[in-house]
């Protein structure tokens, strides 16, 4: 029998590239706008790759914005398989980070927005070296406990639309905490990203600076 | 061992699965799908001996075969792509072939696929970057790459062609899942009977129905597909 040698890993340097997946209207999109200032503030360069399923309205959405360089966001078609573009075949994606990487030098961050999906979906570990799974408390008490490799296997999951609990009968601590509980020890962070009372964005961008870019916690 | 190793590599490297990045391009079937100009199996079918495999056999094949044979010379590479370059009309194909031949260089690249790595340093120290690799070429240097014969590269790389169109055709309802394998089976002979032809010694074709159907893709509105 042959010996099987392991495919090394890249060890050049180069920006991050996080994965950020789950559902349909979870707030993906959302979360990077609210993200971007605080990037900014803390001087982090990011660069941001979508994979519209059937249009490219995140990625015209997230130009229009005026919170990132147009030409800071690419979009890559997913063929009708969202899973294929960021799990089997990865390769569409890389071509694009690889191409911000090139025409960006000083980024810090890329961010690969899937597409909406279910909770099946997962990351390839050849395009990220981190994702984070995102579902919003309109989706259902039941979604953590329904598992599933998006809530189980991401580096964190985030529970989106908190403000929204209430009129959806959704006991938002009582969802974080069954989260966590079905995670152990995998972080789970709650937020709200749009609206007058911003919550948990700080988080998860301490989280990103902290465990992916090895700096410390804004004070 | 040594005559099946070659056809491993082969159906390994053509599967579906073979990360290239060819599932997300239809080569204009999406268009003429949303226009209603493809409605059902006999429709895919006509596009696909029609327009799709004329154009393989006239327009990638030469080039394939070519790169082939000149897979340990760098130069006659870049100038083979760049005769693809200046050959391909549909700049909307041509983007398509040129980010599969990407993703092939890459992932052929990283797992050792002889010839690959130096071909990628050619394009890049002749400052080609994102406007060389077509797909064709690329496949050309990788099948010298894995020792296959040119019947085996050829007759893989068309079928995987066939695969993906009829694959697209799957996604976007114009066919069912069976219907597709039935239509790939009736098809298998006018893909032999096109590789039992000499290969053109110059490339060429002529498939404007899908060609321009990729080109008037529209970007505006939804799309599945890059092309």
């Amino acid at each position: 029998m042959t010996q099987f040698i392991p495919l090394s890993k890249s060890d050049a340097p180069g920006p991050a590239r996080i994965g950020i997946g789950g559902p349909v209207g979870s707030g993906k999109t959302a979360l990077i706008e609210a993200m971007m200032p605080v990037f900014k503030a803390r001087g982090i360069e990011v660069a941001v790759v979508t994979n519209d399923l059937v249009t490219k309205e995140d990625a015209r959405r997230l130009q229009a914005g005026g919170l990132i360089d147009p030409e800071r966001v690419s979009a890559v078609e997913a063929g009708a398989c969202p899973h294929t573009v960021i799990r089997e075949d990865p390769t569409l994606n890389i071509a694009a980070a690889d191409d911000l990487e090139a025409r960006f030098p000083g980024l810090d961050l890329i961010l690969i927005e899937s597409g909406g999906d279910n909770l099946a979906s997962t990351f390839s570990l050849d395009l990220v070296d981190w994702w984070m799974f995102v579902i919003d408390v309109g989706q259902g008490d039941d979604i953590p406990r329904k598992r599933g490799p998006g809530i189980l296997q991401s580096d964190l999951l985030v529970i989106n639309k908190l403000d929204l609990a209430p009129h959806v009968f959704v006991d938002a601590d009582a969802i974080l905490a069954e989260a966590r509980q079905i995670r152990a020890a995998s972080p789970v962070i709650g937020c709200r990203c749009k609206g007058a009372l911003i919550e948990g964005v700080d988080e998860i961008v301490d989280m990103l600076a902290r465990d992916l870019l090895f700096q410390g916690a804004a004070s | 061992m040594t005559d099946v190793l070659p056809l491993l590599r082969l159906m390994q490297t053509t599967d579906s699965a073979f990360p290239s990045g060819a599932f997300a391009f239809s080569s204009g079937l999406e268009t003429l799908r949303n226009e209603g100009k493809v409605r059902g199996a006999g429709d895919v079918h006509a596009i696909l001996t029609r327009q799709i495999l004329p154009r393989w056999l006239g327009f990638e094949r030469p080039f394939l075969k070519q790169a082939m044979e000149a897979a340990d010379d760098t130069d006659r590479l870049l100038e083979i792509d760049a005769r693809c370059h200046v050959q391909n009309s549909s700049d909307r194909l041509a983007e398509a072939s040129r980010r599969i031949g990407r993703s092939l260089l890459a992932v052929h690249g990283r797992i050792g696929t002889p010839h690959v790595s130096e071909f990628s340093a050619a394009i890049a120290q002749a400052g080609r970057g994102t406007a060389a690799g077509y797909e064709p070429v690329v496949q050309g240097v990788v099948a010298a790459g894995l020792g296959l014969s040119p019947l085996q590269a050829q007759a893989g790389t068309l079928n995987a062609a066939a695969m993906a169109f009829v694959s697209a055709a799957v996604r976007l309802g114009c066919i069912g899942a069976i219907e597709a394998q039935s239509l790939l089976a009736q098809v298998a002979p006018d893909m032999a009977r096109g590789l039992a032809e000499p290969c053109p010694d110059r490339a060429g074709s002529f498939s404007p129905l899908s060609e321009i159907a990729a080109v008037r893709r529209n970007t505006t509105h939804a799309s599945l597909f890059a092309t």
